[in-house]
């Protein structure tokens, strides 16, 4: 497979994420470590070992000719549609209490995958379509029933988060990828027009879900709460923060989740002011370097991998950081490297594996030349 | 591994053409747009932490959350003697923190001592070591808490709580209310005032007085028990301000403990109900009568026969004593015939007009939320006229009859009842003249001394009223219920110079051993009032008075057998 001198590679190697990766690990342990109250179990030590083989993965796929993927991106892709089905059809069987537990191990799996394997799917779509069809409306009908099945299969688990970031990932694709204006504006208004229809249909908890996003503060102690105690966490940090395990809120179970989803809240107390911008510099870097290797690969299905992963990088930082601040509702997103959890670790670092591999192929198609 | 062939590997390859080379640039272009989208999006969340950074610095509103365990502070409520009526109790809430506890087998063995109501193996359940927190027990005492710091328990801690607390428990609960967990008022004044209570120090004082309302409490209780009625309740108000010194309604319920009061015991018949009242209305038929100047005391009205009217009968209880009856006996006796035709003479309009002047037709203006507005159930005309004269057809609350009744006595003025002590001098609107306020109160004394509210006489003090015997009405408004009473007795007292009104209901109270086997008000609700009165009258330091004083018999005095019979009855 390795074709290409190996050291060549090694040397092209993009050094500076991996360290940064690194960084990120290391901020995740000692987070998970003040989060457990200064206990390695049971976060801390379990996501350093996923960290450890997630990476081992990153560097395989990373040295891996893009082409691999090319070739195999459909049958990726209905695998992870068909373990989607399987579990919705799971669940159907799997009645009561147990039902929710076996599908919280199981069902994250295929949906995580699923955003991968759906950037691969359309960008190798997209790599064989003709350069002269992109203007056309039906070029895109195959992506977007692409897009459509995942995300109605995604959305009946229900996992709103998961099913926003397929589209929104998606849409960043087909906009590249020269959508006309037209069609893309007709899609927005139909979207304005179709959101008050869908708000008559929404039940009342789903309702105050929302107005509790719109105005957390009218109901602190139940719905509004997570949101409240992580702006208290955001804010107390105040401008240097309040040191490392330092913090009031998270010690005290003040904030819920606080490994998971809501970790940015905890690392802002502990870290302040400082530390968050640091740390939004630290994914700008990341961000900034995925969307140079979608600017430079001349390769098209490199081009539209490379502009899906960062795209979805994008959103992970960008939706997470938004709920934890109550800018945006609280639908479920993990801040990629940092919080609790194995499948979107193990995603997000196939994902960076398959970056770096599109950064690598530019050296290596050159060489075939 | 074999890789299948593809299709050209990079737009470089070949020369590209015109098309491809624009559209080239136009996917730069997009992606040009979306990096500035993505940009905008992460300028946007980087503004938010400044914001959010800065909002603490500048310590604002952010610190009333400091923590989920909120310090709402809500005022005391007073009652007219400084005795505290709720306030809020600091308690504190036990917590584990099971990664710094030493040695959980000690913990499950020691705390059952304190936390009688957990055992070894349930804490030690609780005590999962992968926990960061646990609750023990919520809301315990001061001495359970010494009596845990003294075990000396590493990781075992406590957090301070607000709690709402009604030390006087059910008294008094359908005029304070009680608030939910999270100290919003749900009722009485603690609705009423729940903005003005929160986060206030100003103590809200009312005209309640806790000894009295204690005492009309337990004799309702101790009357609705003896008479095995449903229900009772009634009223005690000064005569002369309006202010409320006690309203007590039965069943009731505990405010301390909000979760386990049942709908049923928060309705406040005081102010919620209306009923048709029956006979306590003719009292009001001849103060109508004698302030337009139809009658005066002298005057009376042929009882002999019933009345027929529109197919419809007025006749006197058990017969009636079939004779003409002098304006005083028609009270006394509590002839429907009488009162019905001093009504017609006085007319409807009269009958309106008056009604309306005593707030008949609103609600009662007083500081509650629960209140209720009077019922008419049929078109004022004859008939109604008629009904109404003895209580029949104008369903009213205990607290509008009151009032009205306060203006009957106190001179002739109508005040506005309240619970609030103000120490502002009432706004008092004359709606009946001093004489006629006169000649009813000595019609009322009559009647304690002589007709259907014997029972409630009281020796050393002088007091009158009128009982009412009414049927109930049925649910759903629609005719009465034979066999069910609602009995009332409406008095004042010191009736000469009334300070006091009282009035006492009782819902469907049976025959028993004691009444003879009598439903009627004479025999349930005018003794409850007695019973009232001689346990309260010493509290409002009124001294008894001597039963022959002279000026006071001149003043009550009446002629039963005035000279309009003397030759017309024979």
């Amino acid at each position: 497979m390795l074709r290409l001198p190996t050291l060549k590679l090694l040397k092209l190697f993009p050094w500076s994420i991996l360290i940064l990766l690194i960084g990120f690990m290391g901020l995740s342990f000692s987070l998970l470590y003040s989060a457990g109250n200064l206990s390695f179990y049971p976060w801390a030590v379990p996501q350093l070992i996923r960290f450890c083989i997630g990476f081992i993965f990153m560097m395989i796929i990373a040295f891996t000719d893009i082409r691999f993927w090319l070739d195999k991106a459909y049958i990726f892709y209905i695998v992870c549609l068909i373990s989607l089905l399987v579990v919705e059809l799971f669940g159907f069987i799997g009645m009561g209490a147990q039902r929710w537990i076996k599908l919280g191990v199981f069902n994250i799996q295929p949906s995580e995958l699923m955003k991968i394997s759906l950037v691969l799917a359309i960008a190798r779509y997209f790599h064989y379509t003709e350069s002269s069809e992109f203007s056309y409306l039906k070029t895109y009908l195959i992506p977007f029933a692409l897009v459509l099945m995942p995300v109605i299969l995604v959305l009946k688990q229900p996992d709103l988060g998961t099913s926003i970031m397929l589209c929104m990932v998606s849409l960043s694709m087909i906009f590249v990828a020269g959508i006309a204006w037209r069609w893309l504006l007709a899609g927005f208004t139909g979207l304005l027009v179709f959101l008050p229809v869908a708000w008559a249909f929404l039940k009342t908890y789903q309702k105050n879900r929302v107005l509790t996003f719109l105005n957390p503060e009218k109901d602190p102690l139940g719905t509004g709460y997570h949101i409240i105690q992580s702006k208290i966490a955001l804010g107390s940090g105040g401008f240097w923060g309040k040191g490392f395990n330092h913090g009031t809120q998270s010690s005290l179970n003040f904030l819920p989740e606080k490994q998971t989803d809501f970790i940015f809240s905890m690392f802002g107390e502990e870290f302040g002011f400082i530390g968050t911008l640091l740390l939004l510099c630290a994914y700008g870097f990341l961000i900034l370097y995925g969307f140079r290797v979608t600017l430079y690969s001349r390769f098209t299905f490199c081009k539209f991998v490379a502009l899906g992963i960062t795209s979805s990088l994008f959103l992970y930082v960008f939706v997470n950081i938004s709920m934890v601040m109550g800018i945006l509702p609280v639908v479920g997103v993990p801040l990629p490297f940092i919080s609790y959890g194995g499948t979107a670790l193990t995603t997000l670092l196939i994902g960076m594996g398959i970056l770096i591999a599109t950064d690598l192929q530019r050296h290596r198609s050159s060489s075939y030349s | 591994m074999k890789l299948r062939q593809v299709r050209d590997l990079s737009h470089t390859e070949k020369r590209p053409k015109r098309a491809e080379l624009s559209a080239l640039g136009e996917a730069r272009f997009k992606l040009t747009i979306l990096g500035i989208v993505f940009l905008i999006a992460y300028s946007l969340i980087a503004f938010r932490l400044i914001e959010l950074g800065f909002y603490c610095v500048m310590g604002t509103k952010i610190d009333s959350y400091s923590s989920p365990f909120f310090q709402i502070k809500r005022a005391n409520i007073i009652d007219v003697r400084g005795t505290t009526i709720a306030t809020n109790l600091i308690t504190a809430s036990v917590f584990a923190k099971p990664k710094e506890l030493l040695d959980i087998d000690e913990v499950a063995k020691k705390l059952p001592s304190v936390l009688t109501n957990l055992n070894s193996k349930e804490i030690r359940k609780k005590l999962d070591k992968r926990k960061d927190f646990v609750w023990l027990a919520r809301n315990i005492t001061p001495l359970q808490q010494m009596k845990i710091l003294k075990l000396g328990l590493p990781g075992i801690d406590f957090f301070q709580e607000e709690k709402r607390m009604y030390p006087h428990g059910s008294i008094g609960a359908h005029i304070i209310g009680f608030t939910d967990v999270d100290n919003k008022g749900l009722a009485g004044i603690e609705r009423f005032f729940n903005e003005q209570l929160l986060n206030s120090d100003t103590v809200v004082q009312l005209t309640i007085d806790m000894r009295i309302q204690t005492a009309v409490e337990n004799e309702i209780f101790q009357a609705v028990k003896k008479f095995k009625a449903n229900g009772g309740n009634s009223i005690v108000m000064d005569a002369n301000t309006g202010e409320i010194l006690a309203m007590a309604t039965f069943p009731t319920y505990n405010p301390n403990l909000p979760s386990k009061i049942k709908k049923e015991t928060l309705f406040d018949s005081n102010t919620l109900g209306v009923y048709d009242l029956g006979s306590i209305f003719k009292i009001f038929t001849a103060a109508i009568a004698l302030d337009t100047k139809k009658i005066t005391l002298e005057d009376g009205y042929d009882a002999t026969n019933p009345i027929r009217i529109a197919g419809f009968t007025i006749s006197d209880y058990l017969g009636g004593e079939k004779r003409w009856l002098s304006i005083p006996e028609i009270i006394l006796y509590s002839s429907n015939i009488g009162s019905a035709k001093m009504a017609m003479d006085a007319g409807t309009q009269a009958q309106k007009s008056f009604f309306k002047r005593l707030g008949f037709f609103e609600k009662v203006p007083i500081e509650l939320l629960e209140l209720s507005t009077p019922i008419l159930s049929q078109s004022w005309g004859d008939v109604a006229t008629m009904t109404i004269s003895y209580g029949y057809g104008l369903a009213v609350s205990p607290l509008h009859i009151v009032r009205g009744f306060a203006a009957l006595v106190n001179g002739g003025y109508l005040v506005k009842p309240t619970l609030i002590k103000a120490n502002i001098s009432p706004i008092k609107t004359q709606v009946i003249s001093e004489t006629t306020s006169k000649d009813i109160r000595r019609l009322l004394h009559l009647v304690v001394q002589k007709g259907t509210s014997k029972k409630a006489r009281i020796p050393g003090y002088f007091v009158g009223g009128k009982t009412g015997t009414a049927e109930k009405r049925n649910v759903g408004g629609k005719g009465f219920l034979k066999k069910a009473n609602i009995t009332s007795f409406l008095g004042a007292f010191p009736i000469h110079k009334p300070k006091y009104i009282i009035y006492v209901q009782l819902d469907d109270p049976k025959g028993v051993k004691e009444t003879h086997g009598f439903r009627a008000a004479g025999w349930n609700a005018a003794p409850t009032a007695s019973a009232i009165i001689k346990r309260i009258i010493p509290l409002l330091n009124i001294l008894p008075e001597d039963e022959n004083d002279p000026s006071i018999h001149k003043f009550l005095n009446i002629n039963l057998s005035p000279k309009v019979f003397s030759s017309s009855a024979g």
